[in-house]
C-alpha cells in the first residue's frame, strides 16, 4: 500500500497545473475591455487569437501554438498591443511541445517588456510558466526559485496566488516533505476559498487529504474530505468528483474499509472516464487493483492491471507503472504465475533506476532558504541606501543639530507609533476579553469551587490539628507546673498565661472553622447550616430562623459546599449591612429542584448599585456553578434572595 | 485505682495529657495509642476504666470508634477530647456512648474531675461545652410558634389562596410552575401545623396574616 501515495503525485500534478493555467488566461482576457477605437480591427484580432489559443490549450496543442503565434504576429504589427501576453503564451506553447529552451526565450522577451511596463500579475504568471518549463529537468533549484518568486509577487492576490501555492505544495509533496506540503496546501486552500476558486479549492482539499493520509492523520483527512464531498455534491463537477472520491477511496482503504473504498474508487473512475483523462483512469485502475489485492481478489485485480497496461502503452506513466508492476507481480505470484511475476518485477526495476528522489528533496529545502536570505540581504541593502541618502540631506543643513533633531524625531515617532500600536493592541485585547468573559467565568468558577475550597480545607486542617494541637500541649505543660508553692505574683502570671492560651486556641479554632466548617465535612449540609445560623445568632444581635422542608438533600460535596458558602455570604451581608432584626433561611427540597430562600427585615439596598460588589459576585458565580437561578428583591422593608437549583 | 487509655494521633497531646495525670496517685495511664488498630488490639486483652478519645484521627473517625467500643466493651467509659466545639460533634459523641466531652484546651482540674465523674458511669460536660449545647437548642426551629415565619413568596401564595385562586391560576400570576405552587402549599400546611387549606386559612386569619 505504501506505493500508493506516490501515484497521485507527479503526472497528475502536471495535468492539474495545466488546467489551472487555462483558467487564468481566459479569465484575464475576458476582463480586457479597453479597445482603442482606431485600431479596433487589429487589437480585437490579437485578443481574438489569444482567446482561441487559450481555449485550445488543453484540447489541441497544435492549434494552441498556431493561434498564439498568430496573436504574437498581429501584436507586433499593431503597436505591440498585448505583446507581453502573446510572448508568454507562445512560450507556454513551446513548453507543451517539450521545447523548454525555446519556451524560455519567449518568456524572457515577455519579461523584458514587463521591465518597461510593469504588470505584476502577468509577471507572476510568466514565472509560473518558467516554473513549468523546469518540470522535466533536474534543475529543481531554478524551478522552485521561480514559483517562489511568483508567489512573492502576488502574495495579496488570492485569485492568482492560490494556484501557485498549490503548485508549490504539490512540489513539496513530490519530494515527500509532507509538513511543508501541508503548509502550502493550506495556504492554497485558504486563498482559493477567499478567491471563490472552486477548482483550486477542490484540488487543495484533495492534496491536503492525500498528505494527511500519508501522515496517518486520518481525522484531519476526514475533516477536509467532508468539505470536499460537499463541494462535489454542490457543483456536480466531474473533475472535482474524480479528485475527491479518489481520495475518499484511499482514506477508506487506509481505514481498512475496503468494500466502501471500492465504491468510491469506482465512482472516481466513472468521473475520470467522463473527463476522458487517460492518466486519471490509469490511477484509478491501479488503486482499484490494489484494493482488490487487499481483499485477496487476485483475478479481479489482474483485470484492472491489464486495463492500466493498455493505457500505459499509449501514454507512459513511469511512477504509476512502478507501483502497478510491483503489485501486479505480487498478484501473479499469488496465482502461481511465476514467470509472469518475474518479468513484471524486472520491468519495475528498470523504472526504479531512473528515478532520483532523494537529491531533489534536499535541493528544494536549500533553494527556499537561499531565496529567503537573498531577499533579506536585498532588503537590508536597500534600507542602508535609504539611510545614507537621508543622512546626506541632513548634512546639508545644520549638521549636528539636525542629527539630534532627526534622532529626536525618530524617537518621538517610534514612541508615538509604539504608543499607538499599544493602544490598538489594548483595544483588541479588550475586545478579546469581552468575548472570552463567559469562558473565563466558567474557569473562575471551577477554580473558586475546587481550588479555593481545597486550599481552605487544607489550611483549616493545618490550623486545627497542627497549631491548635501544639497550643493545647503548651497549655498542658504550663498547667502541670506546680503553682501552689509560688509567690502570688508568679501565680498570677501563671493564670494569665493559661487564659491567654485559651484565648489563642479559641481564635485559631474560629478561624479554622470559618475556613472550612467541620460539620459540613463530617455531617451534612443541614447540620452545618444549622450550626452556622446558630453561631451568627449567638454572635450578633439578630434572630435567624432556619427551616428545612422536603426530601433529604443529596448533592455532591462541591455542590453542598457551594450552597453553604452562598448562605454564609448572604448572612454575612445581612449582618454587616442590613441592620436587620430578623432573618429567615429556608431550604425547600423537591424532586425537581432545591429552592433556597434567605430573607431579612433590614433596610434593603439598591440592587443595581451593589450587584457588582465582591460579595454578591461571589454568590452569583457560585449560583451559576450550581447551574441555578438567583433572584434578588429588595426595598426599604427588607431583602429577599431566592435561589432555584433545578436537578435536571 | 482508675485505669486510663489515650487514643490521639498527636503524640505531643498524649504526652501532655499523661503529664497532667501523673501527679494523681489514684489515676494510672495504662497505655496510649496513636492509631485505632493498636488500640482495639489492646482492648481484646485488657480494658481500662476510661478512654480519652480524639475525634479527628488520621484514617479513622472518633465518632465511629466511640460507637464500636461502647457497644463491644461497655465497661470502658469514653470521654471525647477534641478541638471541635460545634454542637454536632458533641451531640454525636454523646449519642454514640461517650460519657464526657472535653475541648482539647481543657485544664488539669477539668480533666481530672471529668475522669472521676465518668468512671462512676455518670455524664460530665464542662461549662463551656454545656453552653455550646444550650445555644444550639435555642436556635433549633420550633414549629409551634404562634405566628410562623413565612417567606415573601409564601405570604403571596397564602393571600392568593384566600382569594380563592387555583394552583394553575397562581402559577400563571406568579410566573412559576404549578409544582412550585404545590410545594409552597405543602410547606404552608407544615408551618401552620394544619391538615388542609381550611385549617390554613383559619390559622392564618387568627394570626392576622390575612384578613
Amino acid at each position: 500500500m505504501i506505493h500508493l501515495t506516490s501515484i497521485s503525485k507527479r503526472n497528475y500534478v502536471q495535468i492539474t497545473i495545466l488546467i489551472f493555467l487555462l483558467l487564468v488566461y481566459t479569465f484575464s482576457i475576458a476582463q480586457e475591455k479597453v479597445i482603442d477605437n482606431l485600431k479596433i480591427y487589429d487589437t480585437t484580432a490579437v485578443s481574438f487569437n489569444l482567446n482561441i489559443a487559450t481555449k485550445n490549450l488543453s484540447i489541441n496543442q497544435d492549434s494552441f501554438k498556431y493561434y498564439s503565434k498568430k496573436a504574437l504576429h498581429l501584436s507586433l504589427k499593431t503597436n505591440e498591443y498585448k505583446l507581453a501576453e502573446s510572448y508568454a503564451l507562445v512560450g507556454l506553447s513551446y513548453h507543451y511541445n517539450s521545447k523548454s529552451d525555446s519556451a524560455r526565450v519567449f518568456l524572457n522577451k515577455a519579461l523584458k517588456i514587463l521591465d518597461k511596463k510593469e504588470d505584476t500579475i502577468l509577471r507572476a504568471r510568466i514565472y509560473n510558466t518558467y516554473y513549468l518549463t523546469y518540470d522535466d529537468s533536474d534543475d529543481t533549484n531554478q524551478k522552485i526559485n521561480y514559483i517562489i518568486k511568483a508567489i512573492d509577487l502576488v502574495k495579496n492576490r488570492d485569485k492568482e496566488v492560490c494556484l501557485y501555492y498549490y503548485n508549490l505544495g504539490v512540489d513539496y509533496a513530490q519530494s515527500n516533505l509532507i509538513d511543508k506540503s501541508i503548509e502550502y496546501l493550506i495556504k492554497a486552500y485558504k486563498s482559493s476559498k477567499r478567491a471563490k476558486n472552486n477548482r483550486a479549492l477542490a484540488a487543495s482539499i484533495a492534496g491536503l487529504v492525500n498528505q494527511y493520509r500519508k501522515n496517518k492523520n486520518l481525522e484531519q483527512a476526514n475533516i477536509y474530505l467532508k468539505e470536499g464531498i460537499y463541494l462535489c455534491e454542490e457543483t456536480k463537477n466531474p473533475e472535482f468528483g474524480y479528485m475527491i472520491y479518489n481520495q475518499k477511496g484511499l482514506v477508506l482503504t487506509e481505514e481498512k474499509k475496503y468494500e466502501q473504498a471500492n465504491i468510491y474508487l469506482l465512482k472516481s473512475k466513472e468521473y475520470a472516464v467522463i473527463l476522458k483523462s487517460s492518466y486519471n483512469i490509469m490511477i484509478n485502475n491501479v488503486t482499484l487493483a490494489l484494493n482488490e489485492l487487499e481483499r485477496n481478489n487476485y483475478k479481479k485485480a489482474l483485470i484492472y492491471f491489464e486495463e492500466f497496461e493498455n493505457y500505459n502503452k499509449e501514454i507512459p506513466a513511469p511512477a504509476l507503472a512502478l507501483t502497478a508492476y510491483e503489485n501486479w507481480a505480487k498478484a501473479e505470484y499469488s496465482l502461481e504465475n511465476y514467470k509472469r511475476a518475474y518479468s513484471l518485477l524486472k520491468k519495475s526495476t528498470i523504472i526504479k533506476d531512473s528515478t532520483l528522489k532523494k537529491e531533489k528533496r534536499q535541493i528544494i529545502i536549500d533553494t527556499e532558504a537561499k531565496y529567503e536570505t537573498e531577499k533579506k540581504e536585498k532588503e537590508i541593502a536597500q534600507q542602508n541606501l535609504q539611510l545614507k541618502n537621508h543622512e546626506l540631506n541632513l548634512a546639508k543643513k545644520q549638521r549636528q543639530l539636525a542629527i539630534w533633531g532627526g534622532l529626536g524625531g525618530i524617537l518621538a515617532l517610534l514612541l508615538g507609533i509604539s504608543f499607538w500600536v499599544n493602544k490598538e493592541r489594548q483595544k483588541r485585547k479588550q475586545n478579546e476579553i469581552e468575548s472570552l468573559k463567559s469562558q473565563q467565568e466558567i474557569i473562575r468558577l471551577e477554580a473558586l469551587v475546587s481550588g479555593e475550597e481545597k486550599e481552605r480545607v487544607r489550611l483549616a486542617q493545618d490550623l486545627h490539628d497542627g497549631i491548635n494541637g501544639d497550643l493545647a500541649v503548651i497549655k498542658y505543660k504550663i498547667d502541670a507546673l506546680d503553682k501552689e508553692n509560688q509567690t502570688k505574683e508568679n501565680q498570677k502570671s501563671h493564670n494569665d498565661a493559661i487564659k491567654m492560651l485559651d484565648n489563642a486556641i479559641d481564635q485559631v479554632r474560629r478561624i479554622s472553622h470559618n475556613l472550612a466548617p467541620p460539620s459540613l465535612h463530617n455531617f451534612s449540609l443541614l447540620e452545618a447550616l444549622k450550626t452556622y445560623c446558630n453561631k451568627v445568632q449567638v454572635a450578633h444581635n439578630i434572630n435567624i430562623d432556619f427551616q428545612n422542608f422536603g426530601n433529604k438533600i443529596t448533592l455532591g460535596a462541591e455542590q453542598e459546599t457551594a450552597v453553604y458558602r452562598i448562605i454564609q455570604e448572604l448572612l454575612n451581608n445581612i449582618v454587616k449591612h442590613a441592620s436587620a432584626k430578623e432573618a429567615l433561611v429556608q431550604l425547600n427540597n423537591t424532586k425537581e429542584a432545591l429552592e433556597i430562600t434567605v430573607e431579612d427585615d433590614g433596610q434593603g439596598f439598591d440592587t443595581k448599585n451593589v450587584k457588582n460588589g465582591i460579595g454578591l459576585q461571589n454568590i452569583a458565580s457560585r449560583v451559576s456553578f450550581l447551574k441555578g437561578d438567583l433572584q434578588i428583591d429588595s426595598n426599604n422593608k427588607g431583602s429577599s434572595f431566592t435561589i432555584y437549583i433545578p436537578y435536571s | 485505682m482508675i485505669t486510663v487509655c489515650i487514643l490521639d494521633d498527636h503524640p505531643m497531646i498524649i504526652e501532655g495529657l499523661e503529664t497532667m495525670l501523673k501527679p494523681e496517685t489514684d489515676i494510672k495511664v495504662l497505655k496510649s495509642f496513636t492509631n485505632k488498630e493498636n488500640c482495639l488490639d489492646f482492648f481484646i486483652k485488657e480494658q481500662p476504666n476510661i478512654l480519652l478519645l480524639d475525634i479527628n484521627l488520621k484514617n479513622a473517625n472518633g465518632i465511629e470508634i466511640c460507637a464500636y467500643i461502647s457497644k463491644n466493651y461497655p465497661t470502658i467509659n469514653i470521654i471525647g477530647v477534641s478541638n471541635y466545639n460545634e454542637a454536632g460533634f458533641i451531640k454525636n459523641m454523646l449519642r454514640n456512648g461517650a460519657k464526657g466531652y472535653l475541648l482539647k484546651n481543657t485544664s488539669k482540674t477539668e480533666l481530672i474531675k471529668a475522669i472521676r465523674v465518668v468512671v462512676k458511669n455518670e455524664t460530665f460536660l464542662p461549662r463551656s461545652v454545656e453552653t455550646i449545647l444550650l445555644n444550639d437548642s435555642i436556635g433549633t426551629p420550633t414549629f409551634n410558634k404562634s405566628i410562623p415565619k413565612l417567606t415573601r413568596r409564601e405570604k403571596e401564595v397564602l393571600q392568593l389562596i384566600s382569594d380563592e385562586m387555583t394552583n394553575a391560576e397562581m402559577a400563571k400570576k406568579l410566573f412559576v410552575s404549578i409544582k412550585t405552587i404545590e410545594s409552597h402549599r405543602t410547606n404552608l400546611l407544615q408551618k401552620f401545623n394544619v391538615k388542609n387549606t381550611a385549617g390554613l386559612i383559619k390559622s392564618a386569619m387568627n394570626s392576622g396574616l390575612i384578613s
